[in-house]
């Protein structure tokens, strides 16, 4: 047996309901859990409005979560209060998706820069400076764009300003949320590049959010597939894209386009469309959508099993 | 870094203002005659080279008049302004960002003094407490401030939880500094442009009060004041001692106007080339 790897950010049961009117509730979040280890990638995939970036403003409690705990770095956050959340906040950082939205529009670069570093780190202005110039360095800018305003920069040298400051707080986990999903193509792979020579030099853990599967075949070392706000497959990576067990992850693997020619796939499709999230019944979320549907998964909603190798799905149809 | 060049109108605007501001510091040190004392002429004299903008009733110099009013009008028109801004814009980025039980308290207030027609309200107040530019700047501020207020609400309502918000919680903002660091000042474009209407308002009332005669010291060379003094001469013929007051005021006003964006162009660097 290895020993177990140091988790650093741990969500047990993580949930967010929001009222939508009368005694209906939309189910953003439906129990999530999920477990990031020291200086590891874990990639958090899934469509646009299956609860990704609902997860990670719950995971610091930039939403308020309606149930479940989250732990960082061994301390519960559920019970903190305004000041407690901003010391916390040293230790995680965020990257936005959009860094146009993520930077304030009247705020040099410096000053942007050295808001963490007075607020977190208390360093006094010289010391700030210094620091500013060797962080500029270290996500490709130089000294000079520390003077620039947001809208004097193109996206990818605003996204490097967004990394900058998340960075600055010297946090040891970095949550990325969609980070290059707003940047052109070809700024893509340097920013994936630069993310990850970063996590090496500073053993961060990051969880990275993301709908694109190329990008997570390239970043991550384990993989959380979501939909509906619930997990329904996690497990390393390579094991996820060679054996995905769950029809939902195996439709959208699928559905990925092949930059290869005269390879033939196997289309899983999913009948209809997403189902309302609001006020869902009691059961596997997939159900009048997936091929393999048995009578038992309209009972209950079936809970994460292990299948072997830490790989775990929702599913027993398919462990059966 | 430069700024990109002003429109005409603000130009305009800014060069009569000027003028305004400049006539009132000369005023401070040098009139043509003292403006208070009646009589260094004779009544009524029109327009001439001795008395270049006439005499009224009481045989004061109205140019010297105009130019003591000036600080009158400007001076409460600016403080009123300022501190209806300064509160008004307090009140609605706490009511905006906090939400909730604040918010409904302070927007009810507000909603219930802005349902007094402000000019009725100035008057009443004016009346109760008596005059005196103390009174006159307070009450004129306080018709003001539930503009303010409400433009800051939705302001900073709308920016709360944009990201750049989420950012400045995660670098170790305090929800007050969030609030009025880096959202009021991203807010402020539309609150400055409102301070050009507002003031115009405000000089416009203040000098309605001083004509209803609920202004100030009846003496007092304010432009109101003199208009209300001219006012029987406008029937026979002394059209000067009322004109050239009411013309002060719609120019002061029309720069007010006219001033327009130009506030908030210069607050926001996105709007500097």
């Amino acid at each position: 047996m290895r020993a177990e790897p140091y988790v650093v950010l741990r969500t047990s049961g993580l949930t967010k309901l929001y009222p939508v009117g009368g005694s209906r509730r939309l189910v953003a979040l439906s129990g999530v859990d999920i477990d990031l280890a020291e200086g590891e990638t874990l990639a958090l995939v899934g469509e646009s409005g299956s609860g990704k970036s609902t997860f990670a403003r719950c995971a610091l409690r930039l939403v308020e979560p309606s149930d479940g705990d989250v732990l960082i770095n061994g301390r519960s956050i559920r019970s903190l209060g305004a000041l407690g959340l901003a010391e916390l906040y040293g230790e995680v950082q965020m990257v936005f998706q959009d860094p146009n939205a993520s930077l304030n529009p009247r705020m040099t670069v410096r000053q942007v820069v050295h808001e963490p570093l007075r607020l977190h780190l208390r360093m006094p202005f010289a010391k700030r400076e210094k620091r500013a110039i060797e962080l500029m360095e270290m996500v490709g800018l130089t000294p000079a764009h520390l003077d620039r305003y947001p809208h004097e920069l193109s996206g990818g040298q605003r996204q490097r300003v967004g990394i900058a400051r998340a960075l600055a707080a010297e946090p040891n986990i970095v949550i990325l949320d969609e980070p290059t999903a707003s940047l052109d193509v070809s700024v893509r792979g340097q920013m994936l590049e630069l993310l990850k020579r970063l996590q090496a030099e500073l053993k961060l853990a990051y969880l990275f959010i993301s709908h694109d599967l190329q990008v997570v075949r390239h970043m991550a070392d384990r993989v959380a597939v979501m939909y509906l706000g619930g997990i329904v497959e996690s497990g390393r990576t390579e094991d996820v894209f060679a054996r995905p067990l769950h029809p939902y992850t195996r439709a959208l693997l699928s559905a990925a386009p092949v930059a290869r020619w005269g390879v033939k796939r196997q289309r899983l499709r999913l009948a209809g469309e997403i189902p309302s999230p609001i006020d869902p019944p009691d059961a596997c979320r997939l159900v009048g959508r997936c091929p393999m549907q048995q009578p038992a998964c309209t009972t209950r909603r079936p809970p994460l099993i292990d299948a072997g190798g830490g790989h775990a799905v929702a599913c027993p149809v398919v462990l059966a | 870094m430069t700024r990109a060049p002003l429109a005409w109108s603000m130009r305009i605007g800014l060069c009569i203002l000027g003028a305004y501001v400049a006539l009132a510091l000369i005023s401070l040190v040098w009139t043509p005659y003292d403006p208070l004392s009646p009589g260094v002429g004779d009544s009524f004299l029109p327009p001439s080279v001795e008395f270049p903008l006439g005499t009224d009733r009481l045989g004061s110099d109205v140019l010297s008049r105009l130019m003591a009013g000036t600080q009158y009008n400007l001076g409460i028109a600016l403080v009123a302004v300022i501190l209806a801004l300064v509160i008004g814009s307090a009140l609605g980025v706490v009511a905006g960002y906090y939400g909730g039980a604040t918010d409904i308290a302070i927007s009810r207030s507000v909603e219930i003094f802005q349902a007094f027609p402000g000019v009725l309200f100035a008057m009443l107040v004016v009346k109760a407490v008596g005059p005196g530019v103390l009174n006159i700047i307070l009450v004129l501020s306080f018709i003001g401030i539930p503009d303010y207020a409400r433009l800051a609400r939705a302001e900073v309502q709308s920016r709360r939880n944009w990201p750049y918000a989420e950012a400045a919680r995660m670098v170790g903002n305090r929800s007050w500094q969030v609030a009025f660091r880096h959202l009021l000042p991203n807010s402020m474009g539309p609150l400055l442009a409102f301070t050009s209407i507002n003031a115009a308002f405000v000089s416009l009332v203040t000098a309605s009060l001083g004509f209803l005669g609920l202004g100030l010291n009846p003496n007092t060379p304010e432009w109101g004041n003199m208009i209300a003094r001219g006012q029987d001469g406008v029937m026979t013929g002394e059209w000067w001692v009322s004109f050239f007051p009411g013309l002060a005021i719609l120019g002061m006003t029309g720069a007010f106007y006219l001033l327009g964006d130009a506030l908030a162009d210069l607050a926001d660097p996105r709007r500097r080339r």
